[in-house]
């Protein structure tokens, strides 16, 4: 699955909240974005998602435009997570599998298996009001790989978290991701979780948003703590907070 | 804890009661005596008041089931829309601050004193707070819970069935919980008005003919009738719960 966005402008009403935005996704890459808070960063999200129509350019998906949700490919976990309150860790991994039309037992099965690999198979009848936030967290995650797309887009998904609970799911995520071989986009305003998930980094400017750079991170991975790790998230650092030329 | 409740403030109701009459510090005439009472309500036909509260019952009922059918579809759709939720929301408020019962007169010169102006009359109460409840509870929804439904391919008709419609349902119920009691309050009152049969008429005549005994045996009944019919209203709307929110 790869993405191309070309000369992407975002706008809500006059205010135009991102400019000329180019980058793309290649399949089975983990591309975050960055930028200072309120820069556009997740309207970008959304209309990758196609829940945000472009003002100007064009995003594609396999080389399709992108025209509103495409669920067979495009897979969200969202900010808040927007877990169904009234349905329980099963009954919420199993929405994508319902839209599909999967039949009730097969849904609760596959459901189960998911909520297996996120670690909360024991927490399947458990409603959300009921669960820790990392845990909620977890089952968001498996409901975005119920519905099988190849590409997933997460807002900020562990900005309610902890720092603790947030790199170890991070990085549970990561390995979790990889064994899908999904491609992810990723928004995060921390340059932390950016350093160590990604394969690409975009680093967006204030609104409206525009790519100031795209940094590419060594592989392997630069472990957290090492000379590496801090070089990159020295350079990020700096990006980010970067007097603007007058 | 609950029972305890309940039979604490029926037996201090009965003592007092006992105490008040007993002790002649009231006149009979407006507070028989409890032996009085519990004779009057044994003396009664069976048959007489259990066709009563029947014939009340099944006005009541078919006025708020009609109310109910009309009233959620309409709450629904103009709690949807922003223009029409301005537009309506605050003039249903208004007739619903009516005293409608002044329709009655109206009511009974074109349907009749039978049963069609007592249904159109509780049907008329229930439907008002039937729909403000509805309109409410819809724009209650969770706008992030639709944008995640979305995302994953629901249709406009899914969105409402399976996110618009759970999400209200508590704030639904709570709408005809007080539909049902006002249907079954004015049905009453209907009777009472004008009629010859039914809870209302029975309290009516026998209020008219100074017989209290009789008078208070039939609000006896009409208590019991009330909790038989809370109970099952109750039962119903769990049922209901259960069904579509899961």
């Amino acid at each position: 699955m790869r993405i191309a966005v070309t000369d992407l402008d975002l706008r809500y009403g006059d205010l135009l909240a991102a400019e000329k935005i180019t980058f793309d996704v290649r399949p089975g890459e983990f591309v975050s974005l960055i930028g200072p808070s309120g820069c556009g960063k997740s309207s970008v999200l959304r209309a990758l998602g196609g829940l945000q129509p472009p003002a100007g350019g064009e995003i594609t998906v396999d080389g399709d435009r992108v025209r509103g949700p495409l669920p067979a490919r495009i897979a969200y976990v969202f900010q808040d997570l927007a877990l169904f309150p009234w349905r329980s860790a099963r009954r919420n991994v199993e929405v994508p599998l319902e839209l599909r039309g999967v039949p009730r037992r097969q849904r609760r099965a596959r459901a189960d298996e998911l909520l297996a690999k996120v670690g909360l198979a024991d927490a399947a009848d458990q409603h959300p009001a009921q669960l820790s936030g990392g845990m909620r967290q977890r089952v968001a995650i498996a409901r975005a790989l119920a519905s099988d797309a190849g590409i997933l887009l997460l807002d900020e998904p562990f900005a309610a978290l902890d720092e603790q609970t947030r790199l170890r799911l991070g990085a549970e995520l990561l390995r979790l991701l990889e064994e899908e071989g999904k491609t992810v986009v990723f928004v995060t305003h921390s340059l932390q979780e950016a350093a160590y998930l990604s394969d690409r980094i975009v680093v967006l400017s204030p609104r409206p948003a525009t790519v100031k750079e795209i940094l590419t991170v060594p592989r392997p991975r630069p472990k957290i703590g090492s000379d590496e790790f801090h070089r990159l998230h020295a350079r990020l650092t700096d990006l980010l907070f970067e007097v603007e030329p007058a | 804890m609950k029972a305890a409740a309940y039979a604490t403030v029926t037996a201090v109701t009965l003592l007092a009661w006992w105490l008040l009459t007993a002790t002649g510090a009231t006149n009979p005439l407006i507070l028989p005596p409890l032996d009085e009472v519990a004779a009057a309500v044994k003396a009664q036909d069976p048959a007489t008041w259990v066709a009563a509260m029947a014939v009340t019952t099944v006005r009541a009922t078919i006025g708020f089931a009609v109310a109910t059918v009309l009233a959620v579809p309409l709450g629904v759709l103009i709690g949807r829309s922003e223009t029409l939720n301005r537009a309506y929301e605050p003039l249903l408020a208004t007739i619903a601050a009516v005293p409608l019962v002044v329709l009655y007169p109206v009511l009974a010169a074109t349907l009749g004193l039978g049963t069609a102006s007592k249904v159109a009359l509780g049907g008329l109460y229930a439907f008002f707070p039937i729909a403000i409840a509805t309109i409410r509870a819809v724009r209650q929804t969770d706008p992030g819970l639709l944008t995640a439904m979305r995302s994953m391919g629901a249709s406009r008709a899914r969105l409402i069935s399976a996110v618009v419609v759970p999400s209200a349902l508590p704030g639904i119920v709570a709408g005809l919980r007080v539909g049902f009691g006002l249907a079954l309050v004015t049905v009453i009152a209907g009777e009472f008005i004008a009629g010859d049969d039914g809870v209302g008429y029975q309290l009516a005549a026998s209020s008219q003919g100074y017989q209290s005994a009789d008078l208070f045996a039939w609000v006896v009944l009409a208590v019991a009738l009330t909790i038989v019919v809370n109970t099952v209203f109750t039962f119903l709307a769990t049922t209901l719960e259960r069904t579509l929110r899961r």
